[in-house]
């Protein structure tokens, strides 16, 4: 999935369009200095974003009113949906995904091996992680509706053999989405699909034991990590889920509205989802191959380095913990850092999706003329592959997303702190450490989007 | 929150010790001003005569301190922007 701009380089070429090679893959791997305004210095675009963050939280903290607030993420439209259309449309739509995902592995065996031309390579990348993915956090999470493994669990006979750990919680969705992301960054499943349908025959595996053993609730609920993530990503949609079918509300508009703090292993995965976005910017920057270069020079073997930065990585919990701390003296309060942390964990969200869509749009547009080609005829695809070339101003959009989710976040961690702090002054008080947090958050988010890309070396 | 009213997880540590305590569900404040505040938001539905004389109090006397806090925030926003602009006008000029 991260791998993506990679894939874009190696697609390109092998399409033997080398003269759209350098600027499409430079327009998908970010801005390098030639694409964006030649004027704007990439240290200023980043710094602007950053006073952007900071100015918008100024901005925000002179809206105290607590109802209108209030008023502005409960508003809502219920769409009712008599269960027996749902149940229908159940069918037909689990029927079709495990379809598909056959469809995948046969074609990911025995494919062509062009990227671009593989019906595996397309879907999975292009249709699924990029632009589902998209659908998630912009109209609703269906992926408990769509996800194959769920719909094979369900017919499967269930052993429920064993009861799942309650003090595992969401901890073996953490390390398996690092280690989803870290597999994803030094092999190349995004290029070679044998590997890729490889891939999913252990995920499936794993995950089809595992639903067997626990139960289907409980793994999909706890430990599946692609399912935590949708959940999360869904938080953001518009349409939620209610008991009496569901309703339209405002974006992001359901994390204020929350009203729990989050145990610490799901703070901890919402952490791990920001963080991965970024890791998989991070290691195609030139400042990874320049740093990463003399290390495995002294003797570090390259796959150790991998897993030893994303693990690092992942050590922004505990700058986003230490911020909790602080929220504690800025906010004068005696609710504990745990309470804190786990309650504005949501507001982390909109910056990930942010990050998602500024990453793969580009991509999923590139690719979409060729996804829908291989859809049509997924087993006999077509030698010459349509791509889309993106316009110059592309980039640019790019940054406004990353920008996007950061505003986005502002906003929801406002209504937040006004739900759990008393008064107006108190609550705006408390953002404090979190704003500071966001604004280098942001400029690093922008400097690794802004950077031109760099296939990640010894991978 | 009128049914669940929501209860934070709440610790005393090494910090001075809480000025007051919200009598309803023994949250602790710093201030007897941050627990008026809080009943107000929190408890109106059983309030006694008095919070809400001290509620009321509370707020205004917020209100005057958040005037002076929003003056400092909008002066804040217009010397950022002139920077800013500045900075633009020093690189792009
Ligand atoms: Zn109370």
């Amino acid at each position: 999935m991260w791998a993506k701009r990679r894939v874009l380089t190696i697609i390109l070429s092998t399409l033997g369009v080398a003269s759209l090679a350098q600027p499409t893959a430079a327009h998908v791997g970010g801005l390098s200095g030639t694409t964006t305004s030649a004027s704007v210095p990439t240290w200023l675009t980043i710094l602007t974003g950053g006073v952007i963050v900071g100015a918008s939280f100024m901005f925000t903290s002179l809206m105290t009113d607590h109802t209108a607030i209030r008023a502005i993420n409960e508003w809502r439209i219920v769409v009712p949906t008599p269960n027996a259309v749902r149940t229908a449309i159940r069918y037909a739509v689990q029927g079709t995904s495990i379809g598909v995902l056959l469809v995948i592995l046969v074609t990911g065996f025995t494919g062509p091996q062009t990227p671009t031309s593989n019906f595996a390579i397309l879907v999975v990348w292009a249709g699924w992680w990029a632009g589902y993915t998209m659908t998630v956090y912009l109209f609703g999470n269906t992926w408990p509706l769509f996800n194959p493994w769920r719909a094979i669990a369900e017919l499967l006979p269930s052993s429920r053999h064993r009861t799942y750990p309650e003090w595992l919680g969401a901890w073996p969705s953490v390390a398996a989405l690092l280690a989803l992301v870290w597999l994803e960054v030094i092999n190349p499943v995004a290029q070679d699909s044998q590997l890729l349908a490889l891939l999913i025959i252990g995920y499936s595996v794993f995950t089809l034991g595992g639903a067997w053993l626990y139960g289907t609730e409980t793994w999909f609920g706890n430990v599946d990590p692609i399912s935590r993530v949708f959940r999360c990503y869904g938080l953001l949609a518009p349409f939620q889920r209610t008991e009496s079918g569901f309703e339209f509300k405002l974006p992001s508009a359901a994390l204020a509205e929350r009203q729990v703090s989050e145990r610490v292993d799901e703070t901890a995965f919402i952490i791990a989802l920001l963080w991965v976005t970024t890791y998989d910017g991070f290691v195609s920057t030139p400042l990874w191959t320049d740093v990463a270069r003399p290390i495995v020079g002294v003797g570090i073997p390259p796959l150790l380095l991998y897993s030893l930065t994303i693990i690092a990585g992942f050590g922004f919990f505990y700058i986003y913990r230490f911020a909790a701390h602080q929220v504690r003296q800025t906010g004068r309060t005696y609710v504990t850092p745990e309470f804190i942390e786990g309650w504005f964990a949501p507001s982390l969200l909109p910056i990930a999706a942010g990050y998602h869509i500024a990453h793969f749009l580009g991509y999923f547009l590139t690719l979409t003329p060729a996804l829908l080609t291989i859809l049509s005829q997924p087993f006999s695809p077509p030698v010459n592959v349509q791509v889309l070339v993106l316009p110059g101003w592309f980039p640019i959009l790019q940054l406004l997303f990353v920008l996007l989710g950061h505003l986005v976040a502002v906003w929801v961690a406002h209504a937040l702190a006004f739900e759990l702090f008393p008064g107006k002054l108190k609550p705006i008080r408390s953002q404090y450490p979190f704003i500071i947090v966001m604004i280098f958050y942001t400029m690093t988010s922008m400097w690794v989007v802004t950077q031109p890309f760099t296939p990640p070396p010894y991978v | 929150m009128t049914s669940g009213v929501l209860t934070p997880e709440t610790a005393v540590l090494d910090d001075e010790p809480p000025e007051a305590r919200c009598q309803y569900c023994h949250r602790p404040f710093d201030t007897g001003r941050s627990c008026a505040l809080h009943i107000g938001e929190v408890h109106s539905n059983e309030w006694t005569e008095d919070e809400q004389l001290a509620y009321e109090d509370a707020v205004a006397a917020e209100e005057d301190e958040l005037w002076m806090y929003h003056m400092k925030i909008v002066v804040g926003l217009g010397v950022t922007y002139a920077i800013i602009v500045l900075i633009y006008m020093i690189v792009l000029g």
